[in-house]
């Protein structure tokens, strides 16, 4: 079976803003492993498809509305149940940049 | 009480109460204390109070009477219906059965649910449900876990777990799931009812919260065709606010049904060789077989084929599904809305994190990261591009089959039977693994259906799935009818509430 | 670190700045780019929001087709290459100004590429890929909190990239500018970097004069003014070039311009650069602009900077430098013309340019006028001109005139009328003055006679001082002439 590092899982987690518990990234490590393991069955078939193929260029066209403007006075319920709120605005911890 | 709710279809309370034959209040109050008790020894609900429920329900049968008084038959008159916790109903908690979302009162009604309550349902709750869709066995709810009506010890299947049970057990006659990889066929199967994953695009999924945007559909769950044909007629048809919604307007499969001949004469059914094999039990392959022979008595024609690609359905729905759900699952950040970590001393980037983490499930994060690790940067192509190109490239071989003159693909829906509570929660490949048969329908778009065909020997129920080509949901109905009609199985699970 | 003008040629000499822009420009569209919340400027935080646009559960985008229109106008203008089928994707980055976690954007198959834009040294910047993606909220920042506001959050934005083809900062200023006259003569975005619909990253990097390979770059994040992009990336060639002469080595780095101290600043490197993530977008199909749509909308191109320019100078016989100051702004063009409509053959459109291009600018200008609620409306300035192309007032009253009309918003008309500005040219009052003039100066008169033909300037001064201005120049220089002839006659 294939590894997949510690390192990695750590850094997959991070890129996803999870934080993991010493007894969680392992779990996961092991379980990873084993999917991505299974997973790699793909990359020894073959196809015959082009090599610049893309499957999105099979999907149609997608719809275009007209350009209308719609009020949806959805905010204020929103802001009901939102975290935290100050005035209309969302709040957030200090962003430093 | 319970027994005059369960016993009824849609179809008859409809009829009733378009007939004046059936007070909206009796059939709410009956589908209110079937729930309550029901919910009580099987966990079909979340967030389930009662009260609230009651008031709702009071106002519903209040715009429901304006409604039916300029408006005669109703399509939904009066029809008790529970709702997957995946779909917007404004003013209600939508968790997905998840803790992340656990406060969260959903602000807009989703496309299906402005329809139900046009077509005169009522709404009586919101179902249990693996978190996000993520699971084939309602274990992963951070609502505890829905028990099989047919033993309780067993999974009800997921990940409209709570939908199926409930629909099972009697508490309504239907109730809306979403299928992602089997998520409504895989559960109506395990709880002994009928469940339909129409054709990608056929149903809106604007206010189902999105799992894989390219998998997801939303279905009806039913104990009988009739009344799944009822519900998908509903509410199937474009909607300008899904992009990936087809134009089609769908023609009443209802009606259909009644009009189309009464056998199955020059229908050709495919089983799949690479299916019977490894990993299913010998009880559901001998279920199946039998169920064959009764569509061979209706006039079909049984034939073998072969899709060799459909062995890489399982790894390649994983890798597309999970990519989809990463970044799908990117907007539970704890700014809008949601449950934000109690620590108000973090910065901001702790607070995403730790609010993420504290809210998401195990599962969840798993297929997080696996979606996350299989786009980031050095893996997209060997994982997510490949997965894409495998993907076509099974789509194109169930078209050929097609092609050749199948009408429908017959499998098994699940290769086991349901089983027991917390069997396969430690192993997540091998939860992974009893999607096989259903997945390749959201993989290709394809509509499928899952009827029941009877139990095994432990009573547990068997379900067929049949497959059929885009936008042909009408053939599914119409041959699944063929057979409820001639088997009439047997429906009801017994001691429940024993 | 050296400075100034001659710093930076001296540093030219040694070094070639390399410079791409990577230019964000909001569309003038009604409504977000895949919901229908409007897109006005200037509402309480997150009253312009819907489901849609605050990234809420369940939610799904629909294509606005006036951006996609705005998005092809744009490609026509430069001369792009237009994919028939293009594809949104998922950029996926965790900011508080990002509801869904994920911008849509387009990136390996965006709708355009290989465009171009030619600047007055006749010298083309290509335009790599122009692309359709929609903008993300606002951040604002209190001292213990910041807040989310998502009223810009799905604004139609188009991206514009540059080729690494920009040799310095005056360029890259001038591209931009060319950018702007684009999108305010297509009439797709207001073009306002001040206000942010227009916003601009450089990428800078430089190396020594006949190297081929290219030097580490840096990226200079939100330039939201013309000078900005100009003093980032002059203070950015310096910087490195310092780096480089005392031997060390240009990181690369993304860097964010301090507008007050005028120096960049290292904002991350290159080691936490983000991984997008980028896939197609499952909940959008393509993006289709087949023949028919793409002939539709070449339709409705306007006469674009470079053939208006090119036009003034053929049909008017304009100078380069005064056709290309006239079409650097539709509106100015559009007044120009406006104007010429007005008047007659009396008045040449070398002399309307001249007055545009020096008083009106001037004003215009100093009095912060815009083009929609300007104080002189071409009528009122056409009726100036004329009454100077006829004589009836001076230039120098009409400058005058100019003043009071800027000052005070009343007609030509009225103010010549109100303070007896007409020309004199009546013969019999030129007379006495000159007369008068003459007996006062009997010293210039005599120097005039005695060959110094430049003191007649001056005597025709003194009778113009005497009318306040007001007399037919020309007049004024004959009688004077025939007075002094009759006058040394008579002497
Ligand atoms: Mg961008
Ligand atoms: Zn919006």
């Amino acid at each position: 079976m294939s590894q997949i590092e510690a390192e990695t899982v750590r850094k997959i987690a991070q890129l996803a803003h999870l934080e993991l518990s010493a007894e969680e990234l392992a779990y996961y490590q092991n379980q990873l492993a084993s999917i991505l393991d299974y997973m790699g069955q793909l990359q020894s078939v073959e196809l015959s498809l082009p090599s610049d193929w893309r499957a999105e260029l099979e999907n149609p066209a997608s719809p275009e509305r007209e350009d209308h403007a719609v009020d949806s006075a959805v905010i204020d319920r929103v802001l009901q149940t939102a975290p935290r709120v100050v005035g209309t605005a969302f709040q957030v911890p200090r962003i430093i940049e | 009480m319970i027994r005059e709710a369960s016993s009824r279809s849609a179809l008859e309370i409809s009829r009733a109460v378009n007939e004046g034959q059936l007070r909206l209040e009796d059939m709410a109050n009956a589908a209110l204390e079937s729930i309550d008790a029901g919910h009580k020894v099987l966990n079909t609900q979340v967030h389930w109070n009662r009260a609230e429920v009651s008031d709702s329900l009071k106002e519903q049968i209040k715009t429901l009477e304006s409604s039916l008084r300029s408006k005669k038959n109703l399509p939904l008159a009066g029809v008790p219906f529970l709702i997957k916790d995946n779909i917007m109903v404004a003013g209600e908690i939508a968790s997905c059965g998840s803790r992340f979302l656990s406060n969260h009162r959903a602000a807009y009604d989703a496309t299906v649910i402005t329809r139900l309550k046009a077509a005169g349902a009522l709404l009586c709750g919101r179902t249990n449900m693996d978190e996000f869709g993520m699971g084939s066995s309602n274990e992963n709810s951070a609502y505890g876990p829905v028990r099989n009506p047919w033993n309780k010890e067993y999974v009800a299947g997921g990940s409209s777990g709570g939908a199926a049970a409930a629909v099972s057990a009697g508490l309504v006659p239907v109730a809306l799931g979403s299928d992602t990889g089997g998520s409504i066929r895989q559960p109506a199967s395990f709880c002994g009812i009928y469940g339909l994953k129409p054709t990608y695009g056929r149903v809106s999924r604007y206010g189902l919260v999105a799992y894989g945007s390219s998998f997801d559909q939303i279905g009806p769950l039913a104990r009988s065709i009739r009344d799944l044909a009822l519900v998908y007629d509903v509410i199937a048809g474009p909607d300008p606010l899904d992009s990936t919604s087809h134009n089609l307007s769908a023609e009443s499969s209802l009606e259909r049904l009644s009009a189309e001949p009464q056998d199955l004469k020059g229908i050709k059914i495919a089983t799949v060789r690479e299916y019977l094999g490894d990993g299913l039990n010998p009880e559901v392959h001998a279920a199946f077989q039998r169920a064959l022979e009764v569509y061979k008595s209706r006039g079909a024609t049984i034939v073998d084929v072969s899709l060799p690609l459909l062995k890489l359905a399982i790894p390649t729905y994983y890798i597309l599904a999970t990519a989809e759900a990463s970044a799908n699952l990117a907007r539970f950040d704890g700014v809008r809305y949601g449950v934000r970590t109690q620590d108000p001393n973090l910065s901001l980037k702790e607070m995403y994190t730790r609010s993420r983490s504290e809210g998401f499930g195990k599962e969840v994060k798993q297929r997080i990261m696996l979606g996350t690790y299989v786009l980031s940067a050095g893996y997209y192509e060997s994982f997510y591009g490949k997965a894409g190109r495998i993907r076509a490239a099974i789509r194109q071989e169930l078209e050929s089959v097609f092609k050749g003159g199948v009408h429908l693909i017959a499998s098994p829906t699940a290769p086991t039977t349901a089983f027991r509570l917390e069997q396969k929660t430690q192993d997540s490949l091998s939860m992974y693994l009893s999607d096989v048969y259903t997945i390749v329908a959201n993989l290709a778009g394809l509509p499928a259906l899952s009827h029941p065909i009877g139990c095994d020997s432990q009573g547990l129920p068997i379900g067929l799935q049949l497959m059929a080509p885009m936008f042909d949901e009408n053939i599914l109905l119409r041959s699944a009818l063929q057979y409820e009609e001639q088997e009439r199985p047997d429906l009801q699970p017994r001691g429940i509430f024993a | 670190m050296k400075d100034g003008a001659s710093g930076y040629k001296s540093l030219l000499e040694r070094y070639e700045p390399v410079i791409g822009l990577e230019v964000h420009c909001q569309l003038k569209t009604e409504s977000k780019l895949f919901c229908s919340c409007k897109t006005q400027f200037g509402a309480a935080p997150n009253q312009n929001t819907c489901p849609v646009c605050l990234g809420l559960p369940g939610v799904l985008p629909v294509l606005n087709r006036q951006a996609v229109d705005y998005a092809v106008l744009m490609a026509i203008a430069v001369e792009a290459k237009i994919r028939e089928k293009s594809v949104f994707a998922r950029k996926q980055y965790f900011y508080p100004d990002l509801p869904k976690g994920y911008q849509i954007t387009q990136y390996d198959l965006p709708y355009c590429e290989n465009g171009r834009l030619q600047l007055d040294s006749g010298r083309s910047i290509l335009i790599e890929r122009i692309h359709m993606e929609e903008d993300a909220g606002k951040n604002v920042h209190g001292d213990n909190a910041s807040y989310v506001d998502l009223n810009r959050a799905g604004i139609p934005l188009l991206e514009i990239v540059s080729a690494p083809t920009i040799e310095g900062p005056q360029e890259a200023h001038e591209y931009l500018r060319k950018l702007r006259a684009i999108v305010r003569y297509l009439d797709i975005s207001d073009g306002n970097m001040e206000e942010g619909s227009i916003r601009c990253d450089a990428n800078v990097s430089i190396r020594r004069r006949g190297d081929k390979k290219l030097g580490t770059r840096t990226e200079i994040k939100n330039l939201n003014s013309f000078k900005s992009v100009e003093r980032a990336i002059t203070y950015e060639i310096f910087r490195q070039a310092d780096l480089l002469d005392s031997g060390e080595k240009v990181k690369q780095v993304t860097l964010l311009f301090d507008t007050a101290s005028g120096r960049t600043q290292v904002m991350r490197s290159k080691e936490d650069s983000h991984d997008y993530r980028y896939f197609p977008e499952p909940d959008l199909g393509l993006v289709s602009i087949d023949s028919a749509r793409l002939k539709a909308i070449k339709a409705k191109i306007p006469e674009l900077p470079e053939q208006k320019q090119i036009r003034f100078q053929t049909a008017y016989g304009l100078s380069e430098d005064d056709a290309r100051q006239l079409t650097d702004e539709k509106e100015l063009a559009a007044f120009f013309e406006a104007i010429l409509e007005k008047v007659d053959a009396k008045v040449s459109p070398k002399i309307v340019a001249n007055w545009i291009l020096s008083e009106y600018l001037r004003e215009h200008n100093a009095r912060h006028w815009t083009w929609d609620k300007p104080s002189i409306d071409a009528e009122n300035f056409a009726s100036l001109l004329r009454y100077l192309g006829e004589g009836t007032i001076s230039g120098k009253i009409a400058k005058g005139v100019f003043e009071t009309m800027a000052e005070s918003g009343t007609s030509a008309e009225s103010i010549i009328k109100a303070q007896g500005l007409v020309q004199i040219s009546d013969g019999a009052a030129i007379r006495t003055i000159v007369r008068q003039v003459i007996d006062e100066n009997r010293d210039q008169v005599a120097l005039y006679l005695s060959g110094k033909e430049k003191v007649l300037g001056f005597l025709v001064g003194q009778i113009m001082k005497l009318s306040q201005g007001r007399f037919n120049p020309g007049l004024a220089n004959q009688y004077l002439k025939e007075a002094i002839d009759e006058f040394s006659r008579g002497a």
